[in-house]
């Protein structure tokens, strides 16, 4: 059997945290899932986490206030450089700038860049992305 | 006797001869040397009136002249230079070098030297303080003036390029002004329709889940057609909204010149579409080898995707074999492509309006009225041509060409 993902969802509207479980559930309902609108109180439990339980699959939106997206990775590869590389990072966004798309393929940490909403579709090809890495 | 007296005679006759003919060399002589004399008159003349032409030339520059010894000294100036400096005492015989400011001073100091080496310097410029201490921007031109080999001075020739100077640096302020102002609408634009998209993505969102479990509940025929409705209306102000963004885009970037893979953006287009699609149109590309051409990426990719999606969107439902099909061929300086389909077509009196902005073919149609014009807009910008051919009900054909570029 085919393990069970871990999923972080980071994204300031609670509704797209909402829409984004609920696809992920249609998929698969054992698969775990835990959501943030604060990408702060997101790093304080990343930080909070030990090294095997890190979520398999983040999906990260870009414009949020206190933070945002980029600058939220820059903290974790400046302060959790050694969890950095375990970390699959998939940004989910509705801005249409090319320059955010751009910055992003300078991360090495992102994995995939996802116009919002996320759907079946995108999620299965994520989902099957994760599984054939391992 | 008379032979003497013959040889007498004989020889009086010679010395006459010799005397006459002594007479008419010096004769030749004198005319030759009067000759000499006055072509040397002419020449001095000729050299005077060359000379003082010359000064007239100097005095009547627009531009200073001056002529400087080896060590920077001033030999002679003209008006213009004395005007240049503001020399008001009329004192001319100072040092070049003490116009200038300390480092300027060790710069032209440089230069005096460089231009030894040189013979000429062309369009050098440099910061003076006059005589009456204003600062002057100074363009000029300068070469060494030889005796025989022997270098004994310099010349120049300058202008005043202050104020040109000044416009110049006003100018690129206000051009960097530009720029940021540039930026930050650019910014504002992404994000006022970021911030107009996100609800409206979590709504579509939102449908999507309703629509998904109406599939398992059963819910009526009517309410799902309402829920369809709110769903095309949010899409449509989605796309209003992108189309928009891609309009202010359109007209304040700068064209972005890359190499692009034509066959897989096409593909790409035409892929995105087949869900709309749903097979229902036969879709068929004709590259004709072509593969890589330079362009501006996103441009070409709006313009094909707002001409493709139509063909897809007003194809007709009542015919078995309907097909849009893309086209491109080249010629030395430019690309052709073709989009043909058989779909409803664009009657007579509406042909001449549809590249304008927020121009509809009928009530019914579901678009903005902005994609054809945005198409429009993006082709001028390419500086290239758009053209369309159309009948009702038998199809329409865009021909869209765009200049080669390197």
């Amino acid at each position: 059997m085919k393990k069970k993902i871990k999923f972080l969802l980071i994204d300031d509207d609670h509704v797209f945290n909402f829409l984004h479980l609920k696809y992920i559930e249609k998929i698969d309902n054992e698969h775990e899932v835990i959501s943030f609108e604060s990408p702060l109180r997101a790093f304080l439990y990343l930080n909070s986490l030990d090294v095997n339980s890190l979520p398999d699959i983040i999906f990260l939106d870009i414009n949020m206030p206190e933070q945002d997206g980029f600058e939220f990775l820059d903290q974790l590869i400046k302060e959790r450089q050694e969890i950095i590389d375990k970390l699959n990072v998939f940004i989910v966004t509705s801005s249409l700038n090319p320059v955010e798309f751009e910055k992003s393929k300078k991360y090495e940490v992102i994995k995939g860049y996802y116009n919002k909403p996320i759907n079946i579709e995108k999620l299965n090809t994520t989902i099957n992305w994760f599984y054939d890495k391992k | 006797m008379i032979e003497y007296d013959n040889r007498e005679e004989l020889l009086e006759r010679a010395l006459d001869r010799e005397k006459n003919s002594r007479k008419q060399a010096e004769a030749i002589l004198e005319a030759k040397a009067s000759e000499l004399y006055n072509s040397k008159k002419e020449l001095e003349l000729l050299f005077l009136e060359l000379s003082s032409k010359h000064d007239n030339v100097l005095e009547s520059l627009n531009d200073a002249y001056m002529l400087l010894d080896l060590k920077g000294n001033i030999i002679s100036i003209n008006t213009a230079g004395i005007d240049l400096f503001d020399i008001n005492d009329g004192k001319i015989n100072f040092n070049i070098l003490e116009l200038l400011e300390h480092q300027d001073s060790n710069l032209l100091q440089n230069r005096l030297e460089n231009l030894l080496e040189e013979g000429s310097l062309k369009n050098k410029e440099i910061a003076i303080i006059t005589r009456a201490n204003k600062r002057k921007i100074i363009s000029y031109n300068s070469s060494v003036v030889y005796e025989g080999e022997i270098p004994v001075g310099f010349q120049g020739i300058g202008r005043d390029i202050t104020l040109q100077k000044q416009h110049e640096e006003m100018l690129l302020e206000s051009n960097l002004e530009l720029k940021k102002i540039n930026s930050e609408l650019d910014t504002f634009v992404y994000r006022v329709s970021h911030d107009l998209r996100t609800p409206l993505l979590s709504m579509l969102g939102v449908i999507g889940l309703l629509l998904d479990n109406m599939d398992e509940s059963g819910f009526s025929e009517i309410n799902r057609t309402y829920i369809d409705l709110i769903f095309q209306s949010a899409n449509r102000l989605d796309i209003t909204i992108q189309e928009i963004l891609h309009y202010s885009r359109n007209s304040r970037l700068e064209l972005e010149i890359t190499p692009i893979d034509i066959q897989i953006l096409v593909n790409n287009i035409f892929k995105d579409l087949e869900y709309v699609n749903k097979n229902r149109l036969k879709f068929e590309t004709n590259f004709n080898n072509i593969q890589i051409i330079n362009g501006d990426k996103n441009r070409i990719d709006t313009i094909l995707k707002n001409i493709i999606s139509n063909a897809v969107k007003y194809h007709r439902v009542d015919i078995e074999d309907a097909f849009v099909k893309f086209d491109i061929t080249e010629k030395d300086k430019e690309y052709t492509i073709t989009i043909i389909d058989n779909g409803a077509g664009i009657s007579k009196n509406h042909i001449d309006k549809i590249f304008n902005m927020f121009y509809r073919g009928s009530t019914s149609s579901v678009g903005t009225g902005l994609g054809l014009f945005i198409v429009k807009e993006m082709v001028n910008k390419l500086n290239g041509e758009i053209e369309v051919i159309s009948k009702a009900n038998v199809g329409s054909t865009f021909i869209v060409t765009i200049p080669k570029l390197l």
